[in-house]
């Protein structure tokens, strides 16, 4: 046997086939968990990143995002100029989908766990998303029949299945592999995601007006996502503290966020998602700030998301080799520069594109990082909880930083504004330094 | 259990696992094929029921514009929409009016000469939006690709080939050249498509040019407000639909600070603006510079036109019941023309207007002026 196939037997021990394979084989939850010279083995070898499982979330998510992006590319102020928002009723509904999809991640989240069931909830999940479309089929044949409903069902099954995947991905990964996998993964759903506005713009030049062919094109792409991630992908069932009495959802957090390192970590996350400028902030800047850009906005998306496709698979081998939390809070300290550059350029070319590369680098050293940071921390029976622990808590702070920055803007005008914030970053920075420090964190990485 | 019977395990399960995968792959690929071939035939169903929905529409709008025409003039003329594209470009009579055709098929958004007895010679040049005065005129374009993008081009209204520059744009809404020929003030969405929510999502940019000088572009928001009021100190005021006065230097304007819109008065030369007291949007001044008409906006969010004699300072309501989202055009002192979508029409895929007239007097009634066009702009 090669060392390579020793390597993954070993792997498959601990988190692969450790259940199916009985109790004989003692199953490690975690890295912290494993014996010193085991979790000194591991560090050594390294396990294999493109799991069935991987793969199978990847081509789902790759298809999904097509589907959805095609709706989202073709459904533009859908709000406000169908039903006549005003500005409040919009915030307030933003608010009300962004609540509907934490309670639904958090759940999401629990179910998984609770049944050791990942793979059926996430692709409940995905199911529901791809049964809307066809709704929206219906509500762009049938006048009376309203897309809102079919627009918010989409949100659900999107809320639902985000922790359940993201754990899945952890439990079929070795954990000295996670940023790669997670890499690997956020790569796909954004080449995805890239796809699906010019699937959407191909069926609409060849069929001008005709919204329900992009829909039912977009069902195709969700139902092939459904069809991979049903087949394909597999439980990864990890032992069970309670076989008979299922715990709340309560104590499920509670078990979360007393697990050494987690409540650190959601600080330090927190905390630097609440000085953290969302995307679409920073193009409107870019955007009216300098004129000649004015013909790149839609590309100011794909400009930042390419960046993000290109760096995301290195960005997470980085953070395997010399940690996920070096990373994160590098990619943290990316948006300083970016933030300076927004507040003191008139933003011609070069510096609109060195934004948007900050911009896509920030996403591919965070996005992917952060339930990589999470699953090395969070035992394997909580961890789709764990990881939607932390992502409700970057969803809150997210909403935080919307409302903060809005009215950091109105009054300091843009330049003291981005230097305030960038200021609030660097502080932020520096004290998730010492938040996320090893001694904090956990004992080995 | 030993390392060797946990292999013999695994290899199994390997084998098992490999064949079912296979048997699932190509399943999967089974399904993905009559996907795509579901996707399709459905993608053709659709785009052969759009291009006859196109055809149908195209027939009776051909239809629609040559009862007008004969209406008007002599019937055995022959057919203006096939006549031959003049080859520098027209030369307008005063009067003639430079329109967008609006007839559905290969033709919809070419710029057209509505002649004086209502016939219309189509020319070599497609916009959403046209202005023009004197020789100059300005073309709001929407460029084809992938991603929506806009051109503003400025000609040479006597010779269309004849470019004078033009520049990147967002998604245009207003535009109007100064009487004399010398500015021109493009309206752009900076985010949003409507006026109905301006300031919630709606974004505008003004951006006033000297065309004939490559002096930079001036937005409307680089003006000083010249009035103490509170609502002035709106950090993030939008504007939009200027009208130039004869003078070439004084304008009226739109703003929006944050409650409803209003027509600000204002002049070039020292880049001022200051309030007239008016609730409404989109002005435009008479040639003579004696009337402004602006729509207000009504309870139920539609907008009807209204008209102030700047010299005695009345106002009265015009006699159009029909919304009207649109920046009128003078035909003349006393008459007004400005476009209205048509009711049931089609509102995505090319969209039928039809241009309108109406005298300012009190108790007028709007008379159709020129069927499947907007953008009017009048040579004068």
């Amino acid at each position: 046997m090669s060392p390579r196939s020793l390597d993954r037997t070993f792997i498959g021990r601990s988190t692969e086939y450790g259940a199916h394979l009985g109790d004989t084989y003692r199953v490690y939850p975690s890295v912290r968990s494993m014996p010193p010279t085991q979790a000194g083995q591991q560090s050594g070898r390294r396990g294999r990143v493109l799991s069935q499982n991987l793969l199978a979330l990847g081509f789902t998510s790759f298809f999904t995002d097509i589907s959805s992006e095609m709706v989202v590319a073709i459904v533009p102020l859908f709000l406000t100029t169908t039903l006549g928002f005003s500005f409040f009723g919009f915030a307030a509904y933003e608010a009300a989908y962004q609540g509907t999809n934490a309670v639904f991640r958090i759940w999401g989240g629990s179910i998984a766990d609770n049944r050791q069931s990942h793979k059926k909830t996430a692709a409940t999940g995905y199911s529901i998303s791809a049964v809307t479309r066809l709704g929206l089929v219906l509500s762009a044949l049938v006048a009376w029949v309203p897309a809102i409903p079919f627009l918010l069902a989409d949100r659900i099954g999107k809320g639902l299945r985000t922790a359940p995947r993201d754990a899945l991905i952890s439990l079929s990964t070795a954990p000295d592999r996670l940023g790669m996998a997670f890499g690997v993964h956020r790569a796909m759903d954004t080449a995805g995601a890239l796809l699906g506005p010019l699937v959407a713009f191909l069926v609409l030049s060849s069929a001008p007006g005709a919204f329900d062919a992009v829909f039912v094109i977009s069902a195709m792409f969700a139902a092939v996502g459904v069809a991979v991630i049903w087949m394909f992908a597999q439980e990864k069932p990890q032992k069970q503290v309670n076989q008979n009495q299922r715990p709340r959802i309560i104590d499920q957090w509670r078990e979360v966020k007393d697990t050494k390192g987690v409540a650190k970590i959601a600080t330090a996350v927190g905390m630097l998602s609440i000085v953290t400028v969302g995307d679409a902030f920073i193009y409107l800047v870019i955007q009216q700030t300098s004129n000649l850009s004015a013909r790149y906005f839609p590309l100011l998306f794909v400009g930042t998301a390419l960046v993000y496709l290109v760096l995301a698979v290195p960005l997470g081998r980085l953070a395997d080799h010399i940690g996920t939390r070096p990373v994160f809070l590098a990619g943290n300290a990316l948006l300083i520069v970016m933030y300076l550059v927004v507040g003191f350029s008139g933003l011609g070319l070069v510096a609109s594109l060195l934004c948007l590369g900050l911009l896509g680098a920030y996403y591919a050293a965070t996005d992917g990082v952060i339930p990589a940071m999470v699953s090395q921390l969070v035992d394997t029976h909580i961890r789709a909880s764990g990881i939607a622990f932390v992502t409700v808590v970057i969803a809150v702070a997210r909403m935080l930083s919307a409302l903060l920055f809005a009215s950091l803007f109105e009054t300091l005008g843009k330049t003291s504004a981005m230097i305030t914030l960038s200021i609030a970053m660097g502080v932020a920075v520096l004290v998730s330094i010492q938040l996320m420090a090893p001694r904090n964190v956990m004992t080995n990485d | 259990m030993t390392d060797e019977t946990t292999a013999t395990d695994e290899t199994t399960t390997t084998d098992e696992g490999a064949a079912d995968t296979k048997r699932k792959a190509m399943l999967l690929g089974g399904m993905a094929a009559a996907l795509l071939l579901f996707g399709g035939l459905y993608l053709a169903w659709a785009s052969g029921r759009v291009n006859e929905d196109l055809a149908d529409r195209n027939e009776r709008a051909q239809q629609l514009v040559d009862d007008f025409e004969a209406s008007r003039g002599p019937a055995d003329e022959p057919n203006p929409t096939s006549a031959p594209i003049p080859e520098s470009g027209p030369s307008l009579a005063p009067g003639e009016v430079m329109v967008v055709h609006r007839v559905p098929g290969d033709d919809y958004g070419r710029l057209a000469i509505r002649h004086l007895d209502g016939t219309r010679t189509l020319l070599d040049r497609t916009c959403m939006r046209v202005h023009i005065a004197t020789d100059h005129g300005v073309c709001l374009a929407e460029n084809e690709g992938v991603v929506a993008s806009f051109t503003t081009t400025f000609f040479r209204a006597e010779n269309l080939n004849a470019d004078i520059k033009s520049y990147a744009s967002a998604l245009p809404s207003r535009a109007r050249i100064s009487p004399d020929g010398t500015f021109s003030a493009v309206t752009a969405f900076v985010s949003g498509s409507s006026y109905v929510d301006i300031g919630a999502e709606t974004t505008t940019i003004v951006t006033i040019d000297e065309i004939d000088s490559n002096r930079l572009l001036r937005g409307a928001n680089q003006f000083t407000i010249d009035s103490d009021e509170a609502r002035f100190n709106n950090q993030n005021p939008q504007y939009w639909g200027i009208t130039f006065a004869a003078d070439e230097d004084e304008i009226y304007v739109t703003g929006f600070f944050g409650d409803k819109p209003e027509v600000m008065h204002g002049t070039l030369d020292n880049m001022t603006i200051e309030p007239t007291g008016w609730v409404g949007s989109c002005p435009s001044l008479s040639p003579d510079g004696k009337t402004l008409v602006f729509k207000e906006m009504t309870a139920d969010n539609s907008f009807e036109l209204v008209v102030v004699n700047l010299e005695t300072n009345t106002k009265h309501t015009l006699g159009e019941t029909r919304s009207v989202d649109d920046q009128v055009e003078w035909l003349d002192n006393d008459t007004i023309l400005y476009a209205l979508h048509r009711e049931g029409g089609d509102t995505v895929v090319q969209p039928e207007f039809d241009i309108w007239m109406l005298d300012i007097a009190e108790g007028s009634e709007p008379e159709l002026f020129l069927p499947n066009a907007n953008s009017p702009a009048v040579a004068r």
